[in-house]
């Protein structure tokens, strides 16, 4: 999939200056324009190269900046936070600092770097324009048949173009990038990498001492000379004399920078001076687009309409039925040969198996006569010391038992003597109580002839024995 | 010979026609059948597998409840035939009766009768009869322990099954009938199961 097209539209007075940026491989294609902007919207949608409507599928998209002039610029130091709470204090800092109602505001932020000032805190360079001036300003290039994607600041190119359009050495402290051209100067302080200020200078001729002074100033508004670490100069090579007196006044060096080495032209030649210079407000917007389209200020632009990726796929695996038809039949025929191959594989194991087992003698049948014994003497065996314990317990002292008769058919019949003629009719209530016996009656108590008593039980949970009697032969 | 278009189409759709049952019985039928035998014969081996699988663990749970068992019952074993077994228990209730203290009158076999839930078995009785004496109230507790411990003996020997009914009854000394103290005796009678094989010879003729 090719990699999009991004144009940046700088509008400078009634000129618009265009950088159309193109990746191939590890180069990054420029090509630059400058167009006349027209008062007549037609004629100017006439030379546009840009269409006004791109056509379906097109992935050219179209970065502009504001005017710095209508831009308000804050940079300001907030504790390090996550971004929905850093978005927050942002807010309350705008509604409170800027001159404009918050809801007239569009407006975004840019994070710098996290210091450590005894806590951790994070500069943040804040951007606001009035909604009205975006709004016109927008309606104006669409006029001018340029429909823009993205709307920024000049402040963002340039610090796109600084971060990723010029061959320099990455480096802490402040720098000083000034673009010249025969108009102007532009006038842009960074400290560790972040943008602080942005100020065009008018460049007046014959008045080189006023600008340079200007510059000086501009410069010296944000931070003191001898933290500058270098100025980074970029103008057309008849600017030599400019370049002297500016370094002459700042007393610090000032080196001429060109473009990175991927930046290339038209014809695959490296960027000019000049043309880094005039169009590198341009060139920052598109290298803005290309590399950080998710992190720029955005104040404004054409709603994001992507294609529906699985609308797509769909699109794309329609588009060849006999091919997916042919997988699909392939897949079958690969599961049909699995599925018969592995019943073929375990009948041939389980047939092992079960040879191996058949030689073997089974546990469970050299077990049989023993489990047969044991389930037989669970079943049937009486338990006759638990039968006869838990009659003794209930017996008072005052009760002699003489005789105890026990049978699986027949009931429990017990013998004895007692002083105590209430003591029998107590043990049978005890004994009914017992969860070993029922229907327990008193069959007869002598009390005249020496106490005797009778009582008899049946027994719970014993089993009579299968019947015994001989139905038929045998099989062997 | 010329073939009108008719003809040629008429040819061409037998010619399919004919190709198709060919294909059904040269390669779908017999496939379809050695893929359903295939089937039927994973099934059979699967199920035979599992019921050895499944006999292996009951065989593991039994193993241990039989030794749990034999802890507290004796030794388990199958049946013998009914000479073998009644020659053995017989032998074995005298020494229990002896271990346990009890004086032993007669240990008297019956014939085997079928045993209902096994045409292979068959069940035997032995009555017994003994006593337990006592001289004085110190050792007159000693002699129904000595009856348990004879039971619980009897209950240990290889084949006996239970005890089928039991007729303990006390006997004082003449002249003091209730006062224990002055000694007396049990009186024990017992009828006792013991399981036996079932031999040939024991069956009906007209079983034959």
């Amino acid at each position: 999939m090719s990699e999009p097209t991004v144009v940046g539209l700088h509008l400078c007075g009634t000129v618009l200056r265009r950088a159309e940026l193109h990746r191939v491989g590890a180069r990054t294609e420029i090509t630059t324009a400058e167009l006349p902007l027209l008062a007549d919207p037609q004629a100017a949608v006439s030379s546009n190269p840009v269409q006004a409507a791109p056509a379906e599928g097109e992935t050219t998209r179209c970065i502009a900046a504001m005017p710095t002039s209508e831009v308000m610029s804050r940079c300001w130091t907030f504790p390090d936070a996550d971004e929905g709470k850093l978005r927050r204090m942002v807010a309350h800092r705008v509604e409170a600092d800027l001159p404009v109602p918050i809801d007239q505001l569009r407006w975004g932020y840019r994070k710098g770097a996290v210091r450590s000032w005894g806590d951790t805190r994070r500069q943040v360079f804040v951007q606001g324009v009035r909604s009205e001036q975006v709004g016109r300003h927008l309606a104006k290039l669409s006029a001018a048949g340029f429909p823009v994607d993205a709307l920024t600041t000049e402040a963002e190119a340039i610090s796109a173009l600084y971060q990723h359009g010029l061959e320099r050495h990455a480096t802490e402290g402040s720098e000083v990038l000034v673009l010249v051209t025969s108009d102007d100067w532009l006038v842009a302080v960074f400290g560790n990498g972040l943008l602080h200020s942005l100020r065009r200078i008018p460049a007046e001729p014959n008045r080189l001492e006023l600008t340079c002074r200007q510059c000086q100033q501009a410069i010296e508004g944000q931070v003191s000379r001898h933290e500058v670490r270098c100025v980074l100069w970029c103008a057309p090579v008849a600017q030599v004399q400019a370049r002297g007196a500016l370094a002459e006044r700042l007393g610090i060096a000032v080196e001429p920078i060109e473009s990175a080495r991927h930046l290339v032209g038209a014809g695959g030649t490296r960027l000019s001076p000049e043309q880094l210079a005039a169009f590198g407000p341009a060139i920052g917007l598109a290298l803005a687009g290309a590399y950080e389209p998710d992190r720029i200020i955005r104040l404004g632009g054409r709603e994001r309409t992507e294609v529906e990726p699985r609308g797509q796929r769909f699109q794309r695996i329609a588009a060849h039925p006999w091919r997916w038809t042919a997988a699909a039949a392939a897949l079958a025929i690969v599961a049909v040969a699995i599925q018969v191959g592995a019943l073929g594989w375990e009948t041939r194991k389980m047939r092992e198996l079960v040879g191996e087992l058949a030689s073997a003698d089974s546990p469970l049948a050299a077990l049989q006569p023993k489990i047969g014994a044991m389930q037989r003497l669970e079943t049937y065996r009486i338990d006759v010391e638990g039968i006869v314990a838990d009659l003794c317990r209930p017996i008072p002292d005052s009760i002699v038992i003489s005789s105890i008769q026990l049978s699986r058919g027949r009931r429990l019949v017990f013998k004895g003597t007692s002083k105590d003629p209430k003591a029998i009719f107590a043990l049978a209530d005890a004994l009914r109580k017992s969860d070993r016996f029922a229907a327990v009656n008193p069959e007869g108590t002598e009390p005249a002839r020496g106490g005797g008593f009778t009582i008899s039980a049946e027994l719970v949970g014993v089993n009579t024995l299968p019947s015994s009697g001989r139905r038929g032969g045998q099989w062997r | 010979m010329e073939i009108s278009r008719r003809d040629r189409r008429a040819l061409l759709l037998g010619g399919v026609g004919l190709g198709l049952i060919a294909m059904y019985f040269l390669a779908i039928e017999p496939l379809a059948s050695a893929y359903a035998k295939l089937v039927a014969d994973h099934d059979r081996l699967a199920a035979k597998v599992a019921r050895r699988i499944h006999d292996n663990r009951k065989a593991e749970y039994y193993a241990g409840r039989l030794k749990e068992y034999e802890q507290t019952a004796g030794e388990l074993s199958g049946p013998k035939p009914y000479d073998e077994q009644i020659t053995a228990v017989g032998e074995q209730i005298i020494a229990a009766a002896q271990k346990s203290g009890v004086q032993l009158r007669g240990a008297t076999p019956t014939a085997a009768v079928p045993w209902g839930n096994d045409p292979t078995l068959e069940m035997a009785l032995f009555h017994i009869d003994g006593e337990v004496r006592w001289e004085n109230l110190m050792t007159a507790g000693r002699g129904w322990e000595n009856v348990f411990k004879f039971i619980a003996n009897l209950y240990r020997i290889p084949g006996v099954l239970s005890v089928e009914r039991l007729d303990l009854s006390g006997e004082q000394k003449k002249g003091s009938p209730n006062d224990p103290s002055q000694g007396g005796k049990i009186a024990l009678r017992l009828a006792v199961s013991v399981l036996v094989e079932a031999t040939p010879s024991r069956e009906e003729p007209w079983a034959r």
